[in-house]
């Protein structure tokens, strides 16, 4: 199965952001969206979730246009999470968990024993079931953020949304995220998602799309489009991209020059 | 920290307690007024009646079956009416400051009952009246606040400004109304009626009409109230998890503005329930919509149940009982804002 993104041009109202933009997502794979700030990253992820609607083009899930599927249906083929999530009111973070299995009941029902039992799977699978009965809006940015990806997996989905998931998270917690996203691409979900951080694209491996002021936008593998060239044409400033060893290990690191 | 167990206990713990304590204003209700019966009394009018129904001259059955005893069904169905359409209105803006009378609704159905006094109407058309017009308002409400602040999906303070404005003007089309009402016996009705009281609201009959209205109200919010929890995290978290949102806040709107406005029609406005009875019920459960919806309606019913009782029976005349209701209520509410914000913020 896979998300096709075709010639899409999405924006608010008559003002187009991101113009005839293509690209696939695989299951599987994780696939890296860059580009300064206000080049519509966020704008082209509502889009693609039917969140907002598009201006031209469509979106194809297993081949099927998206806006023909109805929201319960999407909701178990794509989780999302959302860079912002706030609630006025105390949930606890099971609660948050188990709001992810709303796509499986019908209007009316409830989540059901099965569902708590499946909402623990999920939380235990993070290593964050310590936290079910905490406040969610109580729980460090990290915390929440691990809550938010368990509520996606709590919808079954073959595809997960993420928007900055990394965004406002300190050093470690950056680094347990994107290794959770790896371990879920590699039992076959497909991850799209966006960062500011271009190492985060290279630590993820995979495909990334770069998109640079004005709308054009590159795409490919890692490391052809996350070159010291383009990010300079995107971000405005020079790159350094060093390749570097470790151990046995080979790593990139990508700095600014200033 | 509580464990989960404990506190799954002890939500149960709060809802017996919540039941005997309704249990328990029922009784003293039954008792207490200017026609003073004991226990005993009450047990055997109770035999009395299941056995000969209501004999006339049988003064005893007359006060407890056509005079008390609706007057406290339609006390807890008009509590719990408005306490679960409060707790619904604040999941669904996803504000827990929101409520019935900032929302216009209950400006908007008075203006239906209004009218509906001014000619005389009774039963079923009453609430109608209100319902339509409590619709009308809040509808007004939602699109100015939408219309002003459409990219944050219509803001607090927006949607607090529109309700003075509607609500201000609906208080002037109920001036109007009561400007051409008969200032001998009209007037003084509505007048009376606008500051809330059940002691006109009598009579099994109007009981009925309220029943249907709460019943189809209360079902359909407790079959959405999961549904509820997922759209307090905002409209676009609750499509991406498959809610059909539209769907979902138009029943929810309506639900909750027919028993907003069915309560109205009944007894007038009576403040403050809708907004402070939920929030005392997220300290004792938590926000859970699976558990806040029947702990506000157990708890608003025993609330209104109480307040009445002492409307009637603390003067020799009756207080009106929105009199009351804001009079507790909005002292408490400022206590739970000092105390905790730990429910809303």
């Amino acid at each position: 199965m896979q998300i096709e993104i075709k010639d899409v041009t999405c924006g608010y109202g008559n003002h187009s952001v991101v113009n005839s933009f293509s690209t696939i997502i695989d299951q599987g794979e994780i696939l890296c969206f860059l580009g300064p700030n206000g080049v519509g990253k966020t704008t082209l992820f509502k889009s693609i979730m039917g969140l907002l609607p598009l201006l031209d083009g469509e979106v194809l899930i297993d081949s099927k246009d998206s806006r023909r599927i109805s929201r319960k249906k999407f909701a178990s083929l794509v989780g999302y999470v959302p860079q912002t999530h706030s609630t006025p009111f105390a949930f606890k973070a099971l609660d948050v968990v188990l709001m992810g299995s709303t796509a499986r009941l019908n209007a009316f029902s409830n989540p059901s024993k099965s569902d708590y039992t499946k909402a623990f799977e999920v939380m235990g699978q993070l290593g964050i079931e310590r936290f079910a009965d905490k406040i969610f809006t109580e729980l460090s940015g990290g915390e929440r953020q691990m809550v938010m990806i368990a509520r996606a997996l709590m919808q079954e989905p073959a595809f997960i949304m993420l928007d900055e998931p990394t965004a406002s998270l300190d050093f470690g917690n950056q680094a347990k995220v994107l290794k959770e996203l790896k371990t879920l691409s590699n039992q076959g979900i497909g991850i799209a998602m966006t960062t500011h951080a271009p190492e985060h694209a290279f630590l993820c491996g995979g495909r990334a799309v770069l998109f640079a002021p004005g709308g054009h936008a590159l795409s490919g593998p890692v490391k052809e489009i996350l070159t010291e060239e383009n990010l300079e044409k995107a971000y405005g400033l020079p790159v350094a991209v060093i390749e570097d060893r470790w151990h046995d290990r080979r790593m990139i690191h990508c700095t600014p020059v200033i | 920290m509580i464990n989960k167990k404990q506190k799954k206990s002890l939500t149960t713990l709060i809802f017996i307690a919540l039941s005997l304590l309704l249990v328990f204003s029922i009784f003293i209700s039954l008792r207490v007024g200017r026609f003073g019966m004991s226990g005993k009394e009450i047990l055997e009018t109770i035999k009395r009646f299941s056995r000969e129904g209501l004999k006339t001259g049988d003064r005893q059955v007359a006060v407890l079956f056509s005079i008390r005893l609706p007057r406290i069904v339609m006390s807890i169905l008009v509590g719990s009416a408005l306490a679960m359409s409060g707790a619904a209105y604040q999941g669904l803006f996803k504000n827990p400051m929101v409520s019935p009378d900032i929302l216009g609704v209950s400006s908007g159905a008075s203006i239906g009952a209004c009218t509906a006094i001014l000619f005389d109407m009774s039963g079923i058309k009453v609430q109608m009246l209100s319902f339509t017009f409590g619709l009308i308002a809040v509808f007004f409400v939602m699109g100015i606040s939408y219309a002003v602040s459409k990219d944050q999906g219509g803001s607090l303070l927006i949607m607090v400004l529109a309700g003075t404005v509607v609500s201000s003007l609906c208080n002037g089309v109920t001036s109007l109304i009561k400007y051409v009402a008969d200032t001998d016996t009209k007037l003084p009705e509505i007048t009376y009626w606008l500051m809330g009281s059940f002691a006109k609201t009598g009579g099994w009959k109007n009981v009925k009409s309220m029943a249907v209205c709460f019943i189809i109200g209360a079902v359909v919010l407790f079959m959405l109230r999961w549904n509820i929890n997922v759209l307090s995290f905002g409209e676009e978290d609750a499509k991406a998890l498959g809610v059909n949102t539209t769907r979902t806040k138009i029943l929810v709107t309506l639900s909750s503005t027919l028993l907003t406005a069915s309560s109205v029609a009944m007894s007038g406005s009576i403040g403050w329930v809708g907004l402070v009875i939920p929030h005392i019920c997220r300290f004792l459960v938590g926000p859970n919509y699976m558990t806040l919806l029947p702990c506000s309606m157990l708890a608003g019913s025993s609330f209104m149940l109480i307040v009445d009782t002492v409307a009637r029976t603390l003067s020799s005349g009756e207080i009106p009982i929105g009199v009351i209701t804001s009079i507790i209520g909005a002292p408490l509410f400022i206590y739970l804002l000092f105390k905790g914000k730990k429910g809303w913020s």
